[in-house]
């Protein structure tokens, strides 16, 4: 604001003196033959102009040092975005329209071993590597198994610039430690579960057979209650194993296009009278357009039906129980979300429910949520369990999408 | 056979049943509850020689919480009584904190009738011991019982050697009713 109004008084005033210095001149040409001084006033009134010339000139130039310092935060923000990739840990390649290697960043230097001109180049992609990532399409996902052993996630994406032209990104993500992990976790789990049922299942029949034999040498006689305990721990046990081949031999999914109202009057036939006769309020609402996913719809209804019943469980001692289905959906992804207003589960236990045999139900099999995740994984999608703010859950199984 | 009076404090019925059947022969009362609400009330009504506790009673728990909660309830009735805790095989980490928390030992499930039978008697042995350690008069009753017990009986000796006179041997042994 100062340096402008400065700016404007101080070409204001020359411009004035320019002027009368002007009118002098007109004067003195038009009315007196005084060359010489009309000269000097000629002069006098082009130093004003140029001063004046020079004064804007020079203020333009002011505003120079402020483009300056956006090059350099420009030049800063540059360096941090190479070090923020140079942290990835991602290995990040970025491919130039003819195919070399036009930017990498040190994630992608320590996987290659150092320069290289083409990804046909670097080290661990040789062989076969090399060529099924180039042949991923923009958006393309795989995991690869390096010529070293190693496990990778590699993905390609694209991008362009202004001089560049489009340019491929190429990111690799070694994943074994990860997969190992979740996979060791996942063991860990179930053997927990499995190794305290059976133990608990087990604990009578040793004892009790021990005692039997007892009593039979000492000539106590038949204890038939004890037997027929015996009897009913074996055939727990057996029925055990049946769940867990009703988990390991999932049919693989036969997709045929889903038709959303179609799907939740089928759920609403097959579970709907039952709840509503438990006293419990069921209401299933639609809320899809166009869907064009694709689904197993027998296997799909088992997935849902099992949220449902375990939500029914879930509501089993509350007052005014409801349950509420909606099936959200647009394009390939549709959603199922089943809510209650049970007591709900703890957060501690929101991974562990979906741990095969895993139960917090007396005689519970602890299969429902597990099969119900595993036709939403078959269907490339997921089951997912939240804390309603209110009360109760709301389980949601997704197929399609993303995935 | 021992005198022995055991309380069971599990949930399955089925585990009672057997360890009613393995511990028949050997003992003379077996109680049993099936949640740990009434385990205050059970220790209070009777001194029991032992107390076999479950770590976990709701399906799904396996953190031992009840277990624990239920040992701290029955050692604020009677302190002495030994508490073996019961628990299935991978909770050993569990078991062991039990121990520190004050059980006196634990059980893997499933277990050996043998290994069940003398757990419960050691636990029973440690009931006892701290039944008559923690008074004056259980002490001086054990003393004078076992000098009895030294001397076959004989006044004059074990007066002599608990540096009593016979006199004051006859009182103390009539107010423990020896």
């Amino acid at each position: 604001m100062g340096s402008s109004t400065a700016l404007v008084s101080a070409a204001g005033w020359r411009i004035l003196f320019a002027a009368i210095l002007a009118g002098l001149l007109v004067r003195l040409l038009t009315t007196t033959p005084y060359f010489a001084t009309a000269l000097v006033l000629a002069a006098a009134i082009g130093l004003l102009l140029l001063d004046l010339a020079r004064l804007v000139g020079r203020q333009r130039s002011d505003a120079s040092p402020a483009d300056a310092a956006e090059a350099r935060e420009r030049a800063k923000q540059y360096e941090q975005a190479l070090g923020l990739l140079d942290a990835v840990t991602v290995a990040l390649f970025v491919l130039a329209p003819d195919g070399r290697i036009s930017f990498v960043n040190r994630a992608a230097r320590l996987l290659s071993g150092g320069a290289a001109g083409n990804l046909e180049d670097v080290a661990c992609f040789r062989g076969e590597a090399a060529a099924t990532i180039l042949a991923l399409p923009i958006g393309g996902r795989q995991l690869l198994t390096l010529a070293d052993g190693r496990a990778m996630l590699v993905w390609v994406g694209a991008f362009s610039t202004p001089d560049g032209g489009p340019q491929r990104l190429v990111s690799a993500q070694a994943v074994a430690g990860e997969l190992d992990a979740i996979q060791i976790g996942a063991w860990h789990s179930m053997t927990r579960v499995l190794a305290h049922e059976m133990m608990n299942s087990l604990t009578p029949i040793v004892s009790l057979s021990e005692s039997l034999i007892g009593r039979e040498r000492s000539g106590a006689g038949i204890d038939t209650a004890a037997l027929e305990t015996i009897g009913r721990q074996s055939r727990h046990l057996l029925s055990f194993v049946e769940r867990y081949r009703a988990i390991a031999d999932l049919p693989a999914p036969k997709r045929t296009p889903l038709d959303p109202a179609l799907f939740l009057a089928d759920i609403d036939a097959l579970a709907g009278r039952d709840l509503r006769a438990r006293g419990i309020a069921f209401s299933a609402a639609l809320n899809a357009s166009r869907v064009t996913a694709q689904a197993d719809a027998a296997l799909l209804r088992q997935a849902v039906l099992n949220l449902v019943r375990n939500a029914a469980d879930a509501v089993a001692g509350t007052a005014e129980a409801r349950i509420g289905l909606a099936c959200v959906g647009e394009g390939d992804e549709v959603r199922f979300e089943v809510s209650d207003n049970g007591p709900g589960i703890g957060p501690d236990r929101l991974e562990e429910i979906f741990v095969p045999f895993f139960t917090t139900k007396e005689n519970g099999a602890g299969i429902g949520l597990t099969l119900a995740r595993q036709i939403a994984l078959a269907h490339g999608g997921q089951v997912n369990a939240r804390r309603n703010a209110a009360s109760g859950m709301t389980f949601v199984l997704t197929i399609g999408g993303q995935a | 056979m021992d005198q022995l009076a055991i309380l069971i404090v599990d949930d399955k019925p089925d585990v009672h049943q057997a360890i009613r059947l393995a511990l028949e022969p050997h003992v003379r009362q077996i109680d049993g509850i099936l949640s740990p609400e009434a385990v205050a009330a059970m220790v209070g009504a009777t001194r029991y020689d032992c107390v076999l506790l479950d770590m976990n009673f709701a399906a799904g728990e396996r953190s031992g919480r009840e277990g624990l909660d239920a040992l701290a309830r029955i050692r604020a009735i009677d302190p002495c009584v030994a508490v073996l805790f019961m628990t299935a095989f991978g909770a050993v980490s569990l078991a062991v904190e039990s121990l520190k928390q004050g059980a006196d030992d634990f059980l893997l499930k499933p277990w050996r009738n043998d290994a069940l039978v003398s757990a419960v008697r050691a636990a029973a042995a440690r009931t006892r011991d701290a039944r008559e350690g923690t008074t004056l008069e259980g002490l001086e009753r054990s003393a004078i019982d076992r000098a009895l017990g030294y001397h076959d009986g004989n006044i004059a000796r074990t007066a002599a050697s608990l540096g009593l006179s016979r006199g004051a041997l006859y009182r103390r042994m009539a107010k423990h009713g020896l």
